[in-house]
């Protein structure tokens, strides 16, 4: 057998829940390395997804993911990789369809992984900002901090997460509204969630949509007449939340 | 911990991070997974770099694949070097195993059939991987818990064979040995006297837990527990045998404190020096 089928072969008996192979011995053991397997997936998941684990309880979560390995095997050898459509997962996981604030849960924690590893950036240069008039709004770009995301939440994330960490015992009525647009980003290492006012939401997303500051500006004016800004900006660099402008 | 060591160091894993820094310990080196700082910023290359300034560093891949019938992965390859180039490693390894297949990762080091269509195999990847990273490799033998049936090369003579023709380093995994030759019934001793003593340029130890599998005990390769005495034998005969070895102490789960792992370095370096003195006065 060549070394191709012979580990197809091997991957398959991984998959099945059966051992039997001809290929090696004693084929008994191969369930060593399926449980090797499973467990580091399962770990990583885990790791990954703790809010999600506690609000399902454990011993579901256990089944969920199990289902979601078959479904969705590991394509990269980085294991930090791994779990990147479990909220598409939720979605159509017939168990927790009445359940969909679990898929922004899940989106939430992808995202606080992701940003966890995402590239560091230099603060953005107030003077380079002094060069820049309004009649060139429209050629040029604010480039968000690469360790930072915008979402909107529809329902209420931040008492959910409270839920989570034990910080309260009030109970959540998920239908009451309650949704929040979040500025998700990573300063002196650690994780910060930041809600945003509608206009300072419409304006950040997007400038991660890369629209140009006359379109960001436009978008953010519809929503709110008020919008400043010169009055914003000034925050947005210090905190590195914008860290880069391209022409 | 006062003493500093000259040539053993540990395995440094994320819930030792900060005692790591602010303690110091006087380790030679330190080893840690290379993919763990396959991400471009953030806590892991930070923490990576302030260990850095002051310790050898050495790049531990798990995920190379280098055993797989796949073509090999750029993508994971280029990480591996730009994090070479970022940290300056003192050594870069990975395992003579494979661990994806069509595209899909397994996430566990399987081992391969020793014969001759795998050994070329291996020895043109090693080679590609040597000339992209522009640096020589580690290979590391791996605990195993079956064998192929149509294995036809000793794991001893296939990973030296695969040193010899592709240029690449031997990183002995000396648990790893006792492991695998307790499982599939060989002879420890034979697989360390059959390793040439200039191509093994790195020793591991760690501890291994057992499980019953239909009703036999099976040595599992698990990293949570201190060496036992029958590895410490089988290190004092690998040490006499092949000389002074940077030694590495793998602990990845049910990890010890700090000191208790430090001192299972301490003790590495002491029977280093027992052993090896002796040997080169009479020598």
């Amino acid at each position: 057998m060549s070394l191709q089928n012979e580990q197809a072969e091997f991957a398959e008996v991984l998959f099945a829940e059966d051992e039997h192979t001809d290929s090696v011995i004693p084929s008994q053991n191969m369930i060593i390395y399926r449980n090797n397997m499973m467990t580091n997936l399962k770990q990583t998941l885990h790791n990954t997804y703790p809010m999600i684990a506690k609000l399902v309880g454990e011993d579901f979560f256990r089944v969920a993911i199990k289902e979601y390995i078959h479904l969705y095997p590991s394509r990269s050898g980085n294991l930090h990789d791994y779990g990147e459509y479990f909220s598409d997962f939720l979605a159509e996981y017939p168990p927790v369809k009445n359940l969909p604030y679990l898929v922004e849960v899940a989106k939430l924690e992808w995202a606080c992984h992701q940003l966890h590893f995402a590239s560091d950036h230099a603060a953005l240069d107030m003077k380079s900002l002094a060069a820049i008039a309004p009649e060139q709004y429209d050629q040029i770009h604010f480039v968000l901090h690469p360790a930072s995301r915008i979402i909107k939440f529809h329902y209420p994330i931040l008492q959910i997460i409270d839920l989570c960490k034990g910080a309260t015992n009030a109970q959540i009525d998920i239908n009451e509204g309650g949704g929040v647009n979040l500025l998700i980003i990573r300063r002196h290492l650690d994780i910060m969630l930041q809600p945003l006012s509608p206009a300072d939401f419409t304006f950040l997303c997007a400038l991660q949509h890369h629209n140009s500051l006359s379109e960001a500006l436009e978008e953010a004016l519809r929503v709110d007449a008020e919008f400043n800004l010169e009055a914003r900006l000034p925050a947005w660099i210090q905190d590195k939340t914008i860290v880069d402008v391209t022409r | 911990m006062k003493s500093t060591l000259q040539l053993t160091g540990i395995g440094l894993r994320t819930p030792h991070y900060a005692e790591f820094l602010e303690k110091r310990p006087g380790v030679a080196w330190i080893e840690v997974h290379s993919e763990n700082y396959f991400g471009e910023g953030g806590k892991p290359l930070n923490i990576l770099e302030q260990v850095r300034r002051d310790y050898p560093v050495s790049l531990h891949g798990v995920s190379l694949s280098i055993g797989s019938a796949d073509e090999l992965n750029w993508n994971h390859l280029k990480k591996l070097r730009d994090l070479s180039h970022r940290i300056k490693p003192c050594l870069i390894s990975d395992h003579l195993c494979w661990s994806s297949i069509n595209g899909h990762y397994l996430h566990d080091l399987l081992p391969i059939p020793y014969t001759e269509e795998a050994l070329q195999h291996v020895v043109e990847r090693i080679k590609q991987i040597q000339d992209y990273l522009q640096q020589q490799i580690l290979i590391e033998n791996i605990s195993s818990y079956v064998e192929y049936n149509n294995s036809a090369i000793p794991e001893c003579e296939f990973l030296s064979e695969v040193a010899k023709q592709s240029g690449c380093g031997i990183l002995l995994d000396v648990n790893n040995i006792y492991v695998s030759a307790s499982n599939m019934g060989h002879n420890p001793d034979k697989f360390i006297y059959a390793m040439a003593p200039d191509i093994v340029q790195e020793i591991h130890l760690a501890g291994f837990s057992t499980s019953n599998i239909n009703g036999k005990e099976v040595m599992i390769d698990s990293h949570n527990r201190p060496v036992i005495p029958a590895v410490w034998d089988l290190y004092r005969k690998a040490v006499s045998h092949l000389g002074l070895k940077p030694t590495i102490i793998e602990w990845d789960s049910d990890l010890p404190s700090l000191e208790t792992l430090c001192l299972e370095a301490y003790r590495a370096e002491t029977i280093m020096r027992e052993i090896y003195v002796p040997a080169k006065r009479t020598g």
